[in-house]
């Protein structure tokens, strides 16, 4: 081997040292600030939400017990178109004729 | 090298401003830790009073339901309606507003007018009002006025059983009726919510809300069949008003285990206005609170005591004076009962003979010549311990009464009273005792507690039936309740029941009419020309399916209850004969 090819082979990069990043200070404190931010911003837009919904769900409630008085309203309403009184003032019972004398068969 | 004074000075000032500064900065930290740490809990809990509200969640009344054959029928359901109201202050035209009201709620624009003039600043312009109505009154956007949504009891059934039922006034508590009576348990128990709010107080869902969930009010089913019901109502109406008479009551009871039927007093009222009744006598069940002076109708249960001790039998005779001597007064019978010797048990109820009830009443005490006070102590234990006089019932009715017996003794003027009471003058009783005494001796001796609940409704619909309550099992032998039911028959056949007998040709009833006078209100003796007829019977009387008993109050025409109250109970019986299917017995 000449002493040509020695010489470029121990100028090659045969070993390659590990990158040593190191973060300064500085940048350590504007990575926290920057994470404590992002977790932040998560929680307030779970507050957010859960405001949010909780209103929805009031919204919700107030819709359900809309239908629940519409219901009981009509609820009220066929047990007065039903009942005795409205019944003997219904032309279907004005046109009935009223029994008379029942025979019992022994 | 020594330093200056000057140099000195600054450093004892710097020193010292260096001390003032730790100090406060101590007494700052000491604060801090005072209220942050000593006073933790007291701002946290004040904190939270801040942001946490507490409401009450209501809870939903129980509703009620009768019968309707085989099925069941809502008689008082709930409704969350609105009402209109306005401040006066703020409207502006008065008769404008009134006529735009009138034209979307119904009635005349003057009675708004009147009723806007009548508030300062509320004025109830309406109830009650639905919301579709509501929101046309939303659409008139009148300045002053004002919806508010109200829960509201409704009796879809109107007048039917309002007595028996009752209604919820407007603080929501029941009154009269069952309403009033099961109150508590129809009410149910509110729950509560403990909820963090918004800045305009407005809850909002978070986990630590606490939410304690409110028990909704029983549902029950009465023994109310809302046709016998009708059919009673318009029977008793029909009567009182061709008598002429004040008032009326009628009731029909199942005597195989004391469920009322129908139970009804006239004039009645409806629940769903009752705020504009004016009489409030009306609101009470007439049934159970009204105590009277049963008159002759009270000899059934005289003659039962005698017949239950031996002491006499359908067939035991006595001569009958007319008129007894007791004390110093002269206790007769009733205006045109001749005299006459010979005279049978059951000619006694019969012809309704006050004579012959006092000859029973004789018979107890062991001779038949003067009342004793064994006789007497034996004619009070059978009303009070086995018929049940003289003692509330327990219905399921608010303001029951018990009714009044004078105890036994050797007090002047007791021996008159007892022969009174034979003939039911100078005793007081309820209705509802009647029918439930009545019932014992047509179902062969038990004595069953009366009532109007049949059961709970459970949410899914379905029924969890009440049992009946047996308050005595034999109040008479059965061959003195035969004998007796017999005579009843009589009466109905041949005495002064017989147009019960004319009207159901073929079936076999039993029964008693009683014409009572009324007593003065100042206890001096009783009202000229006034008096209440009765009559209780049941039928048919060889398997009895009903008792009946029918009251009316001061009738306008002349004649005893056989012309007053008889018609009506025959045409009730006529009626149930066909509704329960039950052919003659020949």
């Amino acid at each position: 081997m000449s002493t040509a090819t020695l010489t470029a082979r121990r100028n090659q990069n045969l070993y390659r040292q590990p990158a040593n990043v190191v973060l300064g200070p500085t940048s350590a404190t504007f990575v926290v600030i920057a994470l404590i931010s992002v977790l932040a911003l998560l929680y307030l837009h779970q507050i957010t939400k859960t405001g949010a919904l909780g209103y929805k769900v009031t919204d919700l409630t107030a819709q359900r017990d809309q239908v629940l008085a519409q219901k009981q309203e009509l609820s009220v309403e066929a047990a007065r178109l039903s009942s005795i009184a409205a019944t003997k003032n219904s032309p279907v019972v004005a046109g009935m004729v009223p029994t008379g004398q029942v025979s019992y068969a022994k | 090298m020594g330093f200056s004074s000057d140099t000195l000075l600054q450093r004892r000032r710097i020193r010292s401003y260096t001390f003032l500064l730790a100090l406060f900065g101590l007494l700052l930290a000491g604060r801090l830790a005072y209220l942050q740490v000593l006073q933790h809990s007291a701002y946290l809990s004040q904190a939270s009073k801040e942001h946490t509200r507490k409401y009450e969640i209501p809870a939903k009344r129980g509703e009620l339901f009768v019968h309707d054959g085989d099925s069941v029928s809502p008689v008082a359901l709930n409704q969350t309606l609105n009402l209109v109201y306005a401040d006066p202050r703020y409207v502006g035209d008065k008769q404008a507003v009134a006529e735009k009201l009138a034209s979307v709620l119904g009635g005349k624009p003057d009675a708004y007018v009147q009723r806007l003039n009548a508030g300062i600043e509320y004025a109830v312009l309406a109830e009650r009002v639905d919301s579709a109505t509501a929101a046309k009154v939303r659409k008139l956007n009148l300045a002053g006025v004002g919806l508010t949504e109200q829960d509201y009891r409704s009796y879809p059934e109107g007048q039917l059983a309002a007595q028996s039922i009752g209604f919820v006034n407007a603080d929501g508590l029941g009154q009269y009726g069952v309403e009033g009576y099961l109150n508590d348990t129809l009410s149910g128990t509110p729950g509560q919510l403990a909820a963090k709010t918004d800045t305009h107080g407005i809850p909002i869902a978070t986990a630590q809300n606490v939410v304690k969930p409110p028990v909704d009010g029983t549902s029950y089913v009465l023994t109310i069949d809302r046709n016998i019901q009708a059919m009673a109502e318009q029977e008793l109406a029909a009567q009182v008003q061709a008598v002429k008479a004040k008032s009326g009551s009628i009731v029909v009871m199942d005597p195989t285990n004391g469920a009322v039927r129908a139970m009804a007093s006239f004039p009645t009222f409806d629940p769903n206005s009752y705020s504009t009744v004016k009489d409030y006598n009306v609101f009470v069940n007439q049934v159970v609170s009204s105590q009277f002076e049963p008159g002759s109708g009270m000899k059934a249960f005289t003659m039962a005591a005698g017949l239950d001790q031996g002491k006499v039998t359908p067939d035991t005779t006595y001569d009958d004076p007319g008129c007894v001597k007791i004390d110093d007064r002269n206790v007769c019978n009733a205006e045109g009962d001749k005299p006459g010797p010979h005279k049978t048990m059951t000619d006694v109820l019969k012809n309704s003979l006050n004579t012959g009830v006092m000859f029973v009443l004789r018979m107890l005490g062991g001779t038949p010549d003067k009342i004793t006070l064994n006789g007497k102590k034996m004619l009070y234990e059978y009303f009070t311990k086995h018929f049940g006089f003289g003692v509330r019932t327990g219905i399921e009715q608010s303001n029951e009464q018990a009714g009044a017996i004078v105890q036994a003794s050797n007090n002047a003027g007791n021996d008159v009273q007892y022969a009174n009471m034979t003939f039911g003058q100078g005793i007081s009783v309820t209705m509802i005792q009647m029918v439930a005494a009545m019932s014992a001796i047509a179902n062969g001796g038990h004595l069953y507690q009366p009532r109007v609940v049949d059961g709970t409704m459970k949410p899914d619909g379905s029924i969890a039936p009440t049992s009946s309550k047996l308050v005595l099992d034999h109040v008479m032998s059965p061959t003195s309740i035969a004998s007796l039911n017999a005579m009843l028959q009589v009466v109905v056949q041949h005495g002064s029941g017989y147009m019960a007998a004319r009207t159901n040709p073929g079936y076999k009833i039993a029964g008693k009419t009683g014409t009572a006078q009324i007593p003065k209100p100042d206890g001096t003796g009783y009202i000229d020309g006034a008096n209440i007829g009765s009559f209780v019977g049941f039928a048919p009387a060889e398997n009895p399916k009903f008792v009946v008993m029918v009251r009316i109050n001061e009738p306008g025409v002349s004649g005893y209850a056989e012309t007053t109250t008889v018609p009506v109970f025959g045409d009730v019986c006529r009626w149930l004969f066909k509704y329960y299917g039950i052919p003659p017995s020949s």
